[in-house]
This record gives structure tokens, C-alpha cells and sequence, in this order.
């Protein structure tokens, strides 16, 4: 395991100068929130959750949403953020004093691009500017979203998810304003 | 031990009277007839005059088990369909004793109640109408249950229920271990037992009872009442510590005083020492030396007012009483910094926590997901070069279970640590409100009595004053303390009284019976029954191995018995066992009413070889001598029917096409 590498890296390291490195693996495990099947099934709910129709029986969502959309779906507790945030977007004085916890982080969030990259590596999505439209393999993206409804998981992301159609995104929240 | 003799069904139709009797003999006998001939009607019968339809699953008072002819419309041979207008049923029962009784039903008509006919060779003649269902067992007077109890010599017996309410064991709980119905009694053993009453344990609880082993039954009750008991005096045991927890953190005192764990746990800490040593212990606080400083300085302080003399010179109390005012101020606002504090820290915490929750449920589906492999893509290819899609390319790994397993197991971790925090933060919350308002008192008086100093004249004037003020709260002080004593005196009791219902608990003590006995003899006589009847797992060279759970269930080599052997051995086994129940308690002296009612045993498996395996065992000595009444219902051939007179078997053949038959109009009884 990448993980397990990386522990014999430090250890080493430590042992190299007079530290004595004591490894206590329950509490190194790594967070579900970067493994790739539970964030394939987070932007699969996400895209089938948000994305609105286009030519010819094909869906898209625009990138920057779905990754907003997604960092929240797994954050359940920042949905209050950004329905502040959302509000404020029409009154200049209050954006500036509307929870700034949420703004840019989701910008930052390397591991979605890799998960998306692979996606439409898959096929499950192409790109077409700053959309994200479905793919040759979309049906995958679909099964995994059925299959989370079927058996019930996961539950409060998807919860999530459908509270955020009624929390208006713009422009400039996805800029991270 | 009672014998069924006569079962009869009557009424009046549109085609005029009809009737059908059946009369029984005692020991074994086969009632053969067609199918469709009534047989079923007559078994019905049975169970509807006892008043015990629940077996059947039947509403109180339904008589819907019975088919259509008896209650609708009915096709006297010869003629054509006729309206049933009123039709009832009776059986017939005598006992050992030679007393007689008849239990008389509407199926068609009032069947709420039962008529209730007694009499005895000497001619003694009582009747009596009694109350079919309703309040059955409980009605001394009116009630069937209550009856048959009495004039079958049956103990009463109270049995536990799920619900905590008192029950006891009825005829519908044991009738399922002799009166076997064609429709679901061959399913499993004791397949008619009633689920829906809660009585814990009644299918054990009614095989003891037919055995007579009342001590085992009683012990049993014994031990399942001792076990709502403890779960009630450990829910007692909580909100007792609650209660104790709450009244020290209103006076700001932290203690110690914990009721989870078991009982036992308890008692254990409970009876190691008292609350007020508790309240010293932890707190530092010892109730009796505070009431006698308290009583001390209130002394000294009436002395002062009414009898020592006053320094004129001494103009410190009006100082005194400010500086008192501006400590209390400062106290006041650093408390509620505190309790602000503590609030921030107490949603940070729960926020936490419910952000916990979520990431504990998100990897539990996780887990889900990666053990049953629900929706899981193991295989990922490229749609244009087909080749495998490593994730690893693009910097994505998926986790092991393991790995998320640890992680759940950390995040858990990781939540009781921050539960007990907010546990805490709740206490120090509590202390703090509680130390406020204390001070928001504390500060009131000294405001009224740096009013008092300041408004007064002179410095003797003032130094009263302000002993004065000093006499007011330091009886009030008092005041408290004393009432704190007195609520720890209570709860101090409410602790020993609950400590004394433990030990009244713990000497319950349940008997040892001795139901080996008729333990026992029931095993051995289904070892005979089972070899008797063909069951393909019991063979002479194991039948040692059958045995018994707690349950009273057979197992061979610790393995159900049910679910060894053929399909065809299910109901060799409910025979089996009905008919040893019986044969054991009529060897030991047990309660069972020496009465086996098997309907149809022949129709639950129709292949050959089941058919011969019974004909064999009625055919038998063991089967012909059995002490006890055997009735079967069942539908045999002649050549079988002849087969079995040839042995010696008493087949019993009705007359005519059905049971019920068109007879001359006379008089309805009753």
C-alpha cells in the first residue's frame, strides 16, 4: 500500500536521526473521503443529481459546479455555509461578511480533477470547454448512482446533493467570490 | 386423563334439520372416510367447543375454520343447496373419574358463549352457560377457560410476557401439543402455538406443564421475571444517578455518581461509600462541617448586632460593602465569559460530532460497498484502445476494507473521546449557569446593602448595617445548606431503597427442580416414537444420542432433528412427539389430558413409502396399547382398512357420503 510506503519512508527518516519512530497504524488509516470507488459515486450522483439536458439525449454540467457540488456532498456540514454564501451574492456588504470557510477550498481540490480525468479517460464523460457532457460509457455513470439509491448508500450525500438545487450557484462562487 | 366420546354437529336449514355424530371409543382408533366427507368439520369441532379457535388463527368468536355447509349453505345428498339457518356443535368428555361433561357451541348463531352440560353415572345433572372468550380464564363465574381448569384439575400458572404484564398459561398454549390440524399443525412442533398473547418462553413453559413439571415452569417464570426486573432496577439505577448528578451540578458540585455498568457493577460502587461522602470526596464539600461554620458565623454575628460593643472609630463598612459589590461585578462578568465560552465550545463539539456521524456512515457504506462488492468496478478499460485503465496513472488509489475498517474504527474512537467532551462541557455548563445565578444573588444583596451602609449615619449606624446585611445572607447560606442535606438524605434513601430491592432480588432464589424425571421419561419415549413411526435419522444404534435443548427441542449430535432426515420425517416428528408427550406424562402423572388428535397425517407427505411406514406403526402393539386416546383423521383404502382390523387396529368407518345428514325434525337441546 501506497500508505504503508510512505510510513517505512518517515520511519526511516526518523531513524536516521536519534528519533524512535513508534507506529500506531489504527490511527494512521487513511480518511474513506480519498478513495476512489466512494468519489466515483460522489460526482456519478452529483452529475446525475445536476446536469441538464443537451443535444440529442446527452447531459452536461459545467466543471467548476460539479466540483463545487461534490466537495459539499461530502462536507454535509457545509451546506449551511454555502447557502449563506449563496444569499449574499446579491448584496455587496454582506458578501464580504458571509462564512469564508468554504471559498477557494474547493478550488484546491487536486484528488476531483484526477477522478474526473479518469472518468473521461473511461469515457463516461468528454470535455467541451469548461462542460463536462456525457460520454460514450455514461450508462457507468448512471449504474453507480442507481446502485447507490437501490442499496442505500451513502445516503446523506445524495441528501446533500438534492438540498443543493435550491441553493443558487453563480459565477462568481465558482471563482471562488 | 379424559376421553373424547362424541362429536356432533347439528342444525336447522332450508331443506329442514340436518345432524352428523361421530362416537369415539378410548385407546387408538383411525376415523376413515373420503375425502371431503366432513372429517375436517368434526376435528374443527373440537377445537371450536373448547373455545380455543386462536390455535386455528382465528379471531374470538369467528367461526370461519369451519367450511361453508356449517355455516352457509349445505348439500344434503339427494338435494339441492340449502340455507343454513342456525347450525352448533358439542363434544362430549368424560374422565377418569367417570364424571361426564358436554360442551355445546353455536357455529351459526350466539357463539360467544358455551353451554355447559356436567353429570356423572350417579345421575347428578348441573348445566351452566359460560362465556366462550371474554375474559375466559379470568371470569370466576362466567368464563369456559376458568372452568375446564377447574373440573380438569389444572393449576393455574403465571407465565412472564414481553409486554412486563402479568400473564398465565391457557388452553390454546398447550392444545397445540395434542391437537394437531391438518392445515398448519404438521409444519413444525407445536406449530399452532399462539405468538400474539407475548408470553415468553410458552412453548417450554407448555410442555413442562403437560409433564407436571410445575417447579421447572415456575423456575423458569422465576428466572425470566428476574431478568425484567433487573433490566427495570437498571433503568432505575440511571435515572437515579441522573437525578443525583443534576442535584449536585444546580449547586455547583461535581461528583461522581455513575449508573451504567451492570447491577452488579453498581451495587459495587454504590455501596462503597454514601452520596455525602461521595460529595466530600469529590468535591471537597462536607455538608455537615459547612452547616456548623455556617451556624458558627451566623452566632457570632447575632452577638455582634444585639450584645458586643461597636468600635465608633471603625468606619470600614462602607468601603467594605463596595469593594464586596465590585468583586462580586468582576466574579459575575468572568462567569459569563466562561459560560460564553463554553457555549462556542459546546457547538463546536456537537458540530463535530455530527460531522463524525456523517464521515462514520459514509465509510460504514464504504465498507459495504468493498466487502459485497455492491456496484464496485473492479475492471476499468479504455472505450478507444481497450486496455486496462490503471488508477494509479492518475494518482487515485482505492482502499483496502481493512484500511477503511481501521478508519471506522478510529473515527469511533474519535467520537466517544469528543462525547465525553461534550459531556464534560455540558457538566462545566451546568456549574457555571448554576455559580451565576448565585452570584447574581449574592450581588443583589450586597447592592441593597451597600445601599443600607451608605444611606446610614454615622459609622455605628453603618457597622450595624452591615452586620446586618452580613446576618441576612449568612442565614440564607444556612438556609441552603440545610436544604441541600435534606435533598441528599432523600436521595441517599432512594439509593439504599433501590440497593434493597437488589438484594430482595438476588435472594429470589430460583428452586432446583427436579424435571429430570419427566424430562427423562419424555426423551424416552420419543426415541420409541421416532423408531416407531420410520424417522430415517433414528436408528436403534443412535437413538442415546437424541436429546433435548432448553427449549425442549430434539437434537441428534447437537443438530435439530428437524432438519435431519427426509422431508417426509417433519411430520413423523410432530407425531412423534405429540404422542410421547402424551405417553410420558400418562407413565409419570403429568397433565396432559391423555387426548392426541392427528388430522390427516396421511395427506402431508403422498408418497408410498410414508403411507406404509404409518400403516406399520398402527399396526403395531405399542401403537394399539398406548393408555392414552389416539384419535386419527384420516382417508384409507379398504385393503388398508382390512390390514389394520387384521391387526387388531379399531378403524372406525362413518356412514353415508358426509357427515352431515338430513335428519327428522325434532326439537333443537338447549
Amino acid at each position: 500500500m501506497a500508505n504503508d510506503i510512505a510510513l517505512e519512508t518517515l520511519a526511516g527518516l526518523l531513524q536516521s536521526g536519534r528519533a524512535q519512530p513508534v507506529v500506531n497504524p489504527d490511527r494512521v488509516a487513511p480518511s474513506a473521503v480519498y478513495d476512489l470507488h466512494y468519489r466515483m459515486f460522489i460526482v456519478a450522483s452529483a452529475f446525475e443529481i445536476h446536469a441538464r439536458p443537451y443535444l440529442l439525449g446527452q447531459r452536461r454540467i459545467g466543471a467548476s459546479r460539479l466540483k463545487l457540488l461534490q466537495f459539499v456532498a461530502v462536507r454535509p456540514w457545509l451546506v449551511p455555509v454555502i447557502r449563506k454564501w449563496s444569499e449574499a451574492q446579491g448584496y455587496a456588504q454582506q458578501s464580504v461578511l458571509s462564512p469564508q470557510q468554504l471559498r477557494r477550498g474547493f478550488l484546491g481540490d487536486e484528488m476531483h480533477d484526477d477522478v474526473v480525468a479518469f472518468l473521461v479517460a473511461r469515457g463516461a464523460f468528454y470535455r467541451m470547454d469548461a462542460h463536462l457532457v456525457t460520454g460514450v460509457n455514461a450508462e457507468l455513470l448512471k449504474r453507480l448512482y442507481s446502485t447507490g439509491i437501490e442499496h442505500t448508500l451513502f445516503s446523506t450525500a445524495l441528501q446533500v446533493l438534492r438540498e443543493l438545487i435550491d441553493i443558487r450557484i453563480t459565477n462568481g462562487m465558482l471563482e471562488g467570490w | 386423563m379424559i376421553q373424547l366420546t362424541e362429536i356432533e354437529v347439528r342444525g336447522q336449514s332450508e331443506a329442514g334439520p340436518f345432524a352428523g355424530i361421530l362416537t369415539l371409543s378410548s385407546g387408538l382408533q383411525v376415523i376413515s372416510a373420503r375425502n371431503a366427507y366432513g372429517k375436517s368439520l368434526a376435528v374443527t369441532a373440537v377445537a371450536w367447543c373448547l373455545g380455543i379457535e386462536a390455535v386455528l388463527g382465528n379471531l374470538d368468536n369467528d367461526p370461519s375454520c369451519f367450511p361453508e355447509a356449517a355455516r352457509e349453505e349445505l348439500e344434503l345428498s339427494g338435494r339441492p343447496s340449502a340455507r343454513v339457518y342456525f347450525s352448533e356443535c358439542s363434544i362430549r368428555l368424560v374422565d377418569e373419574n367417570r364424571r361426564h361433561l358436554q360442551l355445546t357451541r353455536a357455529i351459526k348463531g350466539d357463539s360467544t358463549t358455551v353451554r355447559v352440560r356436567e353429570w356423572s353415572d350417579a345421575g347428578e345433572t348441573r348445566e351452566s352457560k359460560l362465556s366462550a372468550r371474554r375474559q375466559t380464564m379470568q371470569d370466576e363465574h362466567g368464563g369456559l377457560q376458568h372452568f375446564l381448569f377447574d373440573w380438569l384439575k389444572w393449576p393455574r400458572e403465571r407465565v412472564a410476557t414481553f409486554r412486563g404484564t402479568p400473564s398465565e398459561v391457557y388452553l390454546e398454549n398447550l392444545a397445540p401439543a395434542f391437537y394437531i390440524d391438518q392445515n398448519e399443525g404438521w409444519t413444525n412442533v407445536q406449530a399452532l402455538q399462539i405468538t400474539r398473547y407475548g408470553q415468553q418462553e410458552i412453548a417450554e413453559i407448555s410442555v413442562e406443564y403437560l409433564l407436571g413439571a410445575i417447579d421447572a415452569l415456575r423456575a423458569r417464570v422465576a428466572r425470566q421475571e428476574a431478568s425484567q426486573k433487573a433490566m427495570a432496577l437498571r433503568e432505575t439505577a440511571r435515572e437515579l444517578a441522573e437525578r443525583v448528578t443534576v442535584a449536585f451540578l444546580r449547586r455547583g458540585w461535581r461528583v461522581d455518581w455513575s449508573g451504567n455498568g451492570s447491577i452488579s457493577d453498581i451495587v459495587t460502587r454504590w455501596s462503597s461509600r454514601t452520596v455525602r461522602e461521595a460529595l466530600k470526596g469529590d468535591a471537597n464539600i462536607d455538608l455537615s462541617v459547612e452547616e456548623a461554620s455556617l451556624d458558627a458565623r451566623v452566632e457570632r454575628l447575632r452577638k455582634a448586632l444585639t450584645s458586643e460593643p461597636i468600635d465608633p472609630s471603625d468606619a470600614s463598612a462602607t468601603p467594605a460593602a463596595s469593594q464586596r459589590v465590585i468583586n462580586l461585578k468582576q466574579r459575575r462578568h468572568k462567569l459569563s465569559e466562561e459560560l460564553h465560552t463554553l457555549r462556542t465550545q459546546r457547538n463546536l463539539a456537537a458540530e463535530l460530532v455530527s460531522n463524525l456521524e456523517h464521515r462514520i456512515n459514509a465509510a460504514t457504506d464504504l465498507l459495504r460497498l468493498k466487502t459485497t462488492g455492491v456496484g464496485r468496478l473492479d475492471h476499468l478499460e479504455c472505450p478507444t484502445c481497450h486496455r486496462d485503465l490503471d488508477p494509479a496513472t492518475f494518482a487515485l488509489t482505492a482502499q483496502s476494507s481493512e484500511s477503511i475498517s481501521t478508519h471506522i474504527e478510529a473515527l469511533k474512537r474519535d467520537r466517544e473521546l469528543i462525547n465525553k467532551n461534550l459531556y464534560s462541557i455540558d457538566a462545566n455548563m451546568e456549574i457555571t449557569s448554576s455559580t451565576l445565578v448565585e452570584i447574581e444573588d449574592e450581588l443583589r444583596d450586597a447592592e441593597r446593602a451597600l445601599v443600607n451602609v451608605t444611606s446610614a449615619i454615622g459609622t455605628v449606624r453603618e457597622q450595624f448595617a452591615q452586620i446586618a446585611s452580613d446576618l441576612n445572607r449568612a442565614e440564607r447560606g444556612l438556609e441552603r445548606i440545610r436544604e441541600a442535606s435534606r435533598e441528599i438524605d432523600e436521595l441517599q434513601n432512594a439509593v439504599s431503597r433501590w440497593s434493597n430491592e437488589v438484594s430482595a432480588m438476588s435472594q429470589l432464589g430460583v428452586t432446583t427442580p427436579d424435571s429430570n424425571r419427566r424430562r427423562s421419561a419424555f426423551l424416552d419415549a420419543l426415541r420409541k416414537y421416532l423408531i416407531a413411526l420410520g424417522h430415517s435419522a433414528i436408528r436403534p444404534d443412535n437413538e442415546a444420542s437424541l436429546d433435548f435443548d432448553e427449549q425442549y427441542v430434539p437434537s441428534l449430535n447437537n443438530r435439530r432433528l428437524r432438519s435431519l432426515g427426509s422431508a417426509s420425517d417433519k411430520s413423523r416428528l410432530v407425531a412423534a412427539y405429540s404422542l410421547a408427550l402424551a405417553a410420558a406424562s400418562q407413565k409419570i402423572g403429568g397433565l396432559h389430558p391423555g387426548l392426541v388428535i392427528l388430522d390427516e397425517p396421511l395427506q402431508q407427505n403422498p408418497d408410498t413409502q410414508h403411507r406404509e411406514l404409518f400403516m406399520a406403526f398402527l399396526g403395531q402393539e405399542f401403537a394399539q396399547e398406548a393408555k392414552f386416546q389416539t384419535l386419527i383423521f384420516t382417508s384409507l383404502t379398504q385393503d388398508e382398512i382390512d390390514r389394520l382390523r387384521k391387526q387388531g387396529t379399531n378403524v372406525l368407518i362413518p356412514d353415508g357420503d358426509h357427515f352431515l345428514k338430513s335428519v327428522p325434525a325434532s326439537p333443537l337441546p338447549g
